[in-house]
């Protein structure tokens, strides 16, 4: 009865977190032999309705077709079994086995049987040299391959288990761009043999090169499928966000004052090579670049939550030492996690101690009692001034949604008081309205002459509420982009190493 | 919407099935507190001398050293670790402390203040070790206090050279701390050790509920990551709290040599401290990840494996079948705080 123009049909999928919409009413159709992005911003639901198609998590309500037959995905291998394969972009590969015993991980043996060894290997050739990648040695043990052998291993697996549809989430953000180019030879080459494609993706002009149709997704609700060739970057932007980009953003006068604070010639690991910045008061420095170009790792390094190896660190233009967070705090430098849930705030505590955990000092007494008075005075005041929604401020903070969950990892880290702020993917995961209000807080902040440091992975972020940015690839400084010269084009240029 | 919804059902329900269910809900809340009573009109069917002054205050006089230990352990189980070295620290102050008395010529009264200073001493010292290990070094609290059980219960008989140190009468400080453990008060008879601990429990009900030391050993549990990035030290944290825990151990290993007249190494190596302790606290609540747990609810987990090890002995059962029975115990009264945390 379904339609059977469409190799996968999604229809009316609804599901709920404790209250959260996550999806709702969203409908995904993708033919055979089609390249199906699928966009939306972060916190859209995109993840969410790919972990119902694929049997992660199970739908509250609406159907799902493939092939026109009804199926009932209730859990990963009902998934796998109705030929649904995600290829997240964390690699789900063992890395101490051979390429051979990835791609073929289910089913090494025939049922009662011994592994036939050769058997195992010439299959595994066999579906590597389908895809031109006859290269790739099969007897290699996995984690000595690079990234993008990796994905393209990953991609085998999928194949192996003779997967009609594929779903890659984010597959460029951990490739180079001569990589990237290749990944798109070969998702075009399975197009061609009728493979149904869902690309996630936040790269917009990868999108138009790749992509035949778009569903775009927002807060949980479903916009609309469009054809790409009927778009436009601008459009589709407007599409995802529900708003023109100059509303999104609020305003804000820079007000740039002198150089707080400066890092020079900073080593850690294997991820952070000679990278230098410096930020202003009252200014927003965005660090960019793709994931694992190092960003987290510079700044956790600099922050002293991971050893750092060389460099230097100048606060007021005195160079200082900082070997823990705790000292980082003591001089005036704070941080905001990127993982929320495992380091910004203490999910399973109150509102109230999460707040002001490195504050208490300043509302003890005799005895060391803590002034509760004075404590709560302190709170309502800023939970105000972040307009964090909560019933009560002895809640735990898990009863929280994610966007007032990260307000109060922002008072949290204010209670510091802190001058300079690295703020690690400050609106990951929350909801748009969440988002702008974050934004809202990044200006007042700037407006009080606070310094702030801000990684992001959106580069719509880093246009829209950066004074300056600096772009990182491969652990290094690619290069570092004025307001006036903070454009997508330049950021991907610099991020992916294209020649400016 | 949704919630407006379950709200009407709520209330069309009968008002006396709410009742019931607010009972239920306040039971699994407080299930220790309810296991406590229930043990308590239990005890007093099962024996007439139950409920007994004497046997009340006895009770109470028992489980001094338990109640001291449980207040150390107690914190370290808060961080989400685990001192399991407590009761081989505890045979090894019973140990020291007889041995400076009656070897060592800490023997004149003033001379026995000298001596539980250095007992405690000692006592901090492997908790200190322990801190280093896990909160520097950040092994793991499982098996770095088992190996420094290992360890005290080695220096016990190292020191000792296996052998038994009556606390005679002859040392004027052997009398004195004789004396302690054992005087009651003339008024009421409540034993004078007893008044003792309640002020060492209001101690730490004071610190764990109003100071920021409290909060952030409960937030340390919780979060330690979370805690170290808001630029607070969850190492000096980690280090007080076994610290505390062994300095509390040698204390209750100072009541023992008081209470028993000796000083033994066997101590080191039979005590159940450790064991009914770690049991007291998660029965009390106390959640083994860390992060959570209250004073008053670990004091009545101690006291509810206390009444079950009196109906026992009132009871008549004969001693080595009381071990299997508390063990088994145990793991029931576990099982049935979990049910409570559960929902």
């Amino acid at each position: 009865m379904q339609d059977g123009q469409y190799h996968v049909d999604m229809v009316d999928i609804c599901k709920t977190f404790g209250g959260v919409k996550a999806c709702q009413n969203v409908c995904l159709r993708v033919k055979a032999g089609e390249i199906h992005a699928l966009v939306g911003e972060n916190g859209a639901g995109k993840s969410t309705l790919m972990k119902i198609l694929s049997g992660a998590y199970l739908k509250d309500s609406g159907d799902i077709y493939i092939n026109g037959q009804k199926a009932n995905i209730m859990n990963p291998k009902d998934g796998l079994d109705s030929g649904i394969s995600v290829i997240y972009q964390e690699f789900a590969l063992i890395g101490s086995l051979t390429v051979a015993e990835n791609i073929f991980i289910d089913k090494l043996n025939e049922k009662g049987r011994l592994i036939n060894w050769k058997r195992l290997r010439e299959k595994a050739r066999n579906v590597l040299e389908s895809l031109g990648f006859g290269n790739i040695p099969v007897n290699r043990v996995v984690s000595e391959l690079s990234v993008a052998h990796q994905q393209v291993v990953e991609i085998c697996k999928a194949l192996a288990r003779e997967s009609s549809v594929l779903i890659l989430d984010e597959p460029t953000a951990v490739l180079a761009a001569s990589e990237a180019e290749q990944l798109f030879k070969l998702l075009k080459e399975l197009r061609a043999k009728g493979v149904a494609i869902v690309y996630i993706s936040h790269r917009l002009e990868e999108i138009f090169r790749l992509c035949d149709r778009v569903t775009v997704m927002k807060d949980g609700q479903y916009v609309g499928t469009y054809e790409t060739t009927g778009l436009d970057e601008k459009k589709l932007v407007s599409l995802m966000i529900g708003r023109t980009l100059e509303t999104y953003f609020p305003a804000r006068e820079p007000n740039i004052g002198k150089t707080v604070f400066k890092v020079e010639n900073i080593c850690a690991g294997k991820a952070v090579k000679n990278v230098s910045f410096e930020v202003r008061e009252g200014e927003v420095l965005g660090i960019s670049g793709l994931v694992g170009a190092g960003r987290t790792e510079t700044l956790r390094a600099v922050f002293g939550a991971d050893p750092l190896d060389s460099g230097r660190v100048y606060l007021d233009g005195r160079q200082i030492r900082i070997k823990t967070p705790g000292s980082a705090v003591k001089h005036g430098i704070g941080m905001l996690p990127e993982d929320r849930k495992s380091h910004g705030v203490l999910l399973k505590m109150p509102i109230r101690t999460n707040i002001t955990l490195a504050r208490l000092k300043s509302f003890t007494g005799h005895f060391n009692i803590i002034n509760r008075k004075k404590e709560t005075a302190y709170i309502d005041d800023i939970v105000g001034k972040l307009s964090i929604r909560a019933a009560s401020i002895e809640n735990n903070v898990n009863s929280l949604s994610g966007g007032n969950q990260q307000k109060v990892a922002i008072a949290k880290l204010l209670a510091a008081d802190c001058r300079v702020l690295i703020l690690d993917e400050p609106t990951r995961g929350v909801d748009v309205g969440a988002k702008i209000e974050i934004y809202k807080i990044i200006n007042s902040l700037v407006a009080q002459n606070y310094a702030v440091i801000m990684i992001s992975s959106e580069m719509m972020e880093i246009i829209g509420m950066c004074d300056r940015a600096v772009v990182m690839r491969g652990g290094s400084v690619a290069g570092e982009l004025k307001r006036e010269a903070l454009t997508e084009q330049n950021l991907i240029n610099y991020s992916m190493g294209v020649n400016v | 919407m949704g919630t407006t919804v379950k709200e009407k059902t709520a209330r069309e329900k009968l008002p006396a099935k709410d009742v019931l269910i607010k009972i239920g809900n306040l039971l699994i809340k407080y299930n220790a507190l309810a296991i406590l009573v229930l043990l308590i009109i239990v005890s007093a069917i099962v024996s007439s001398k139950f409920l007994s002054w004497r046997n009340i205050t006895t009770v109470l006089l028992q489980q001094v050293p338990y109640l001291i230990i449980s207040m150390g352990v107690m914190l370290t189980i808060m961080t989400a670790g685990i001192d399991l070295s407590v009761a081989a620290v505890a045979g090894c102050a019973n140990i020291f402390v007889a041995m400076l008395i009656t070897q060592w010529g800490f023997s004149s009264v003033g001379m026995l203040f000298a001596a539980i200073a250095l007992t405690l001493l000692l006592g901090c010292v492997f908790g200190a070790l322990n801190g280093f290990f896990i909160g520097k070094l950040r092994m793991a609290p499982f098996i770095i206090s088992l190996a420094m059980m290992s360890v005290a219960q080695g220096v016990t008989y190292i020191v000792s050279g296996g052998a038994q140190f009556r606390m005679k009468d002859d040392f004027p400080a052997a009398e004195a701390l004789n004396w302690f453990a054992a005087h009651r008060d003339p008024v009421i008879g409540m034993p004078i050790a007893v008044y003792l601990i309640i002020a060492v429990i209001l101690v730490f009900w004071f610190v764990m509920r109003f100071t920021p030391f409290g909060r952030l050993v409960l937030a340390v549990g919780s979060n330690e990551a979370a805690v170290r990035l808001a630029g607070i030290n969850v190492t000096k944290y980690k280090f007080i709290v076994y610290i505390i825990s062994g300095g509390l151990a040698a204390a209750a290993g100072v009541f023992i040599t008081g209470r028993t007249a000796l000083g033994t190494p066997l101590n080191a190596i039979q005590s159940d401290f450790a064991l009914t302790t770690v049991a007291a606290c998660v029965i009390g609540g106390v959640a083994l990840e860390g992060g959570k747990g209250t004073v008053v609810f670990t004091v009545v987990g101690v006291l509810i494996l206390a009444l079950i090890q009196n109906i026992m002995n009132l009871a008549g059962l004969a001693s080595y079948p009381q071990y299997v029975v508390k063990g088994a115990i145990i793991i029931l009264a576990i099982f049935l705080s979990k049910l409570g945390t559960k929902n």
